[in-house]
């Protein structure tokens, strides 16, 4: 006869609510459905219209952000809003004891990651940030390469991702306001400056950008950055984004690790090839499983209190990089990490 | 066809691949080697053995060899930090001048060279790589719109295998900065800057840069830079990150990346001047079945002596030389202040 008690602890479920249903949200509607330690019980959004149709499809319920924070049975709150409302509903969730899942980039200043870091801690709630590249094969191969010793000691990453020219959205997408987004060294630039950190395995130390207008200059923001990282053992990362694609469906990235035994690298496509007017598509992972593998984690880390493999350090460190990129860039000049608004040593 | 004669002044480094190019064109003919009287024994056995293989003379006197009539043009190819006065003096006695890069090590050399190959109406040009087949088709794609203006551009130019490869007799020529004049941003930076140069039209006003010394003692030991990044920034709002060096990446295919990205208005282009390559994986390990030092010093040197026949300026002179060791300078700027250093504008005298 089986132990009650365990039975208890193995098969209670993780229960979450995801506040915000739009494109993001939605992905991770779709991605729980194969995390087996989690269900999602509730869905809420500013648009009821946009969570009905998101609670119906996963068979969830309805709700508001007061009600799901009073709620007993809500475990943890999946935040993928538009950024500049990730402090305030941070904070409502983990001042209601709840473990947040807060998709990138977790703040728009050190001030209020400051602050929902402090009451993360205070409630002794978890606080993980969405950084799902890590968890994708391409990076995850990387890591070993560099912790393994396949290529000994890191010492540079270059990180490039060149998409279409339109943001998904034109005018009304607020990933292109820099007062709602951050700019694109926050929105898009975290994803490089997370792997180079946590590939290179150091603090970042000094950060110098440059920007260009490549395809849409009528945008708030550039479309095209070069984001440079000296880390605190020397090491060098290069992050770059370019949004010039003619075609919707077209796509390059690569990824180069180099360390003092070899190197690792890939890039999509790979052909060598000029990729003009017809575009060329990137080949998706038939089979990625990226964004459950991270809900997964997120839910073992709160099962189990554990720190989430990407770590709090971590996080200040690569939203600091974010937004010296970003002083840089309206500077002209290299930024000392530490001098950011809100870090220790400013 | 009248017979050109040249002099060798400095046969170590590269000296060998140029001198094969030269010897190996009609109407061009190998008359002497040449260098100073004070250079390291080592180096005179060098030049030596240059001469024996050619069966010409080795002069232990510069300007005695200079004054020869049946010199037409001379290749230097010394110790980086002996190029200028190599050069100067050869512009003084009239005669052409071939130089292996860096052509100088600073632009105050580079401001007397200038005045020298002015003064004597001769031609000059230093090894670049911007004959290269696929930077070639590069610059063809970008004239013709394919990716509309070239506004953010990436180049890597990374050397890879070991040290004592055999690409130089001593690597002391590549980290002794008495030798050098620096580190591999000395030795290979002005490659990537003069094709960012080459690919927009446009001049680099502002130089970062980060490096270190990584992966090899010899870099250690002097002090200079095994690799780096370089960002620039160029006239009409161009942006370009370069990273330049050398890795010990062993087994490497193609012996070193040098890869661009070239993103424009319109479109990207990927450039891989390794690419299209024939790979052969055997024993010893996967190499690459065509040299693309030759393909790109060919051309070059055909270049310099047909422009020498036909009286007109090669595609790089030394006013393109000077601009490139300015950004060189800068680079090293930035290294040493951790910001962002301008280059100055100033024309040569």
């Amino acid at each position: 006869m089986r132990n009650r008690r365990e039975k208890r602890v193995v098969s209670r479920l993780f229960n979450l609510a995801i506040i915000g249903c739009g494109d993001f949200g939605t992905r991770h509607a779709e991605a729980l459905c194969r995390v087996p330690t989690a269900r999602l019980v509730a869905v809420a959004d500013v648009n009821a219209k946009r969570a009905e149709r998101l609670a119906r499809s996963f068979g969830a319920g309805t709700t508001s952000v007061d009600a799901m924070c009073s709620r007993a049975d809500i475990d943890g709150v999946i935040l993928a809003t538009p950024t500049d409302t990730h402090h305030t509903l941070t904070l409502a969730a983990t001042n209601a004891g709840k473990h947040v899942l807060v998709e990138k980039p977790v703040a728009l200043s050190l001030r209020e990651l400051n602050e929902i870091q402090g009451a993360a801690a205070a409630a002794g709630t978890l606080l993980m940030v969405g950084q799902s590249l890590r968890f994708q094969k391409v990076p995850q191969a990387l890591h070993r390469a560099a912790r393994e010793g396949d290529v000994g000691q890191p010492v540079y990453f270059n990180w490039v991702s060149d998409s279409a020219r339109a943001w998904p959205g034109g005018w009304r997408a607020w990933q292109t306001q820099p007062a709602r987004s951050g700019g694109m060294a926050l929105h898009l630039g975290v994803h490089g400056i997370d792997l180079a950190l946590w590939l290179l395995d150091s603090a970042p130390e000094r950060v110098y950008a440059q920007g260009a207008n490549l395809a849409s200059p009528e945008l708030e923001v550039y479309d095209s950055l070069q984001i440079g990282i000296r880390c605190a053992n020397g090491s060098n990362a290069l992050i770059e984004l370019h949004l010039n694609l003619p075609a919707a469906n077209a796509s390059y990235q690569a990824a180069f690790l180099l360390g003092t035994r070899g190197q690792a690298q890939w890039a999509l496509p790979d052909d060598g090839l000029y990729i003009g007017r017809g575009g060329a598509r990137l080949l998706a992972d038939a089979d990625d499983r990226s964004l459950s593998d991270e809900l997964a984690h997120f839910v073992d880390c709160c099962q189990h209190r554990r720190e989430p493999s990407i770590s709090a350090t971590q996080v200040r460190w690569v939203l600091a990089t974010a937004l010296a990129a970003n002083l840089s860039l309206q500077s002209g000049e290299a930024i000392a990490v530490g001098d950011v608004p809100g870090s220790a040593g400013s | 066809m009248k017979c050109l004669g040249l002099l060798l002044l400095g046969c170590v480094r590269h000296q060998r691949l140029y001198t094969e190019h030269f010897a190996s064109l009609p109407g061009v003919r190998i008359v002497a080697v040449a260098d100073e009287p004070d250079i390291p024994a080592w180096m005179h056995e060098v030049n030596q053995e240059f001469a024996d293989r050619y069966a010409v003379p080795y002069l232990r006197d510069v300007a005695a060899a200079l004054q020869r009539p049946d010199v037409a043009m001379v290749s230097v190819c010394s110790e980086p930090t002996r190029h200028a006065s190599l050069a100067t003096q050869a512009a003084h006695a009239g005669k052409h001048i071939w130089v292996d890069k860096p052509m100088v090590t600073t632009v105050a050399d580079a401001d007397t060279l200038i005045a020298a190959v002015d003064a004597a109406a001769v031609k000059l040009s230093y090894v670049h790589r911007l004959y290269s087949p696929a930077l070639q088709d590069a610059r063809r794609r970008l004239d013709r719109g394919e990716i509309g203006l070239p506004q953010a551009l990436h180049l890597s130019f990374v050397s890879t295998g070991s040290v004592t490869s055999g690409a130089v007799e001593d690597f002391q020529l590549v980290v002794d900065p008495g030798l050098s004049g620096g580190g591999e941003f000395m030795n290979f930076l002005g490659y990537p800057v003069d094709t960012v140069r080459y690919l927009t039209g446009q001049e680099v006003t502002r130089v970062y840069a980060s490096a270190g010394s990584y992966f090899f003692a010899p870099h250690r030991e002097h002090g200079v830079e095994d690799f780096g990044m370089v960002f620039l920034t160029l006239e009409k709002g161009i942006i370009a990150t370069i990273v330049v060096g050398r890795s010990p990446t062993p087994n490497h295919p193609t012996g070193g990346d040098y890869t661009l990205r070239l993103h424009g208005t319109a479109g990207t282009l990927i450039v891989d001047e390794n690419h299209p390559v024939v790979t052969i994986h055997a024993e010893p390990p996967a190499r690459s079945a065509h040299s693309l030092s030759e393909a790109i010093i060919a051309p070059l040197v055909e270049e310099f002596v047909a422009r020498v026949r036909e009286d007109r300026q090669p595609l790089r002179t030394m006013r393109d030389g000077r601009v490139v060791i300015g950004v060189i300078e800068a680079a090293y700027r930035s290294l040493a202040s951790g910001q962002v250093e301008p280059v100055p504008r100033s024309e040569a005298p």
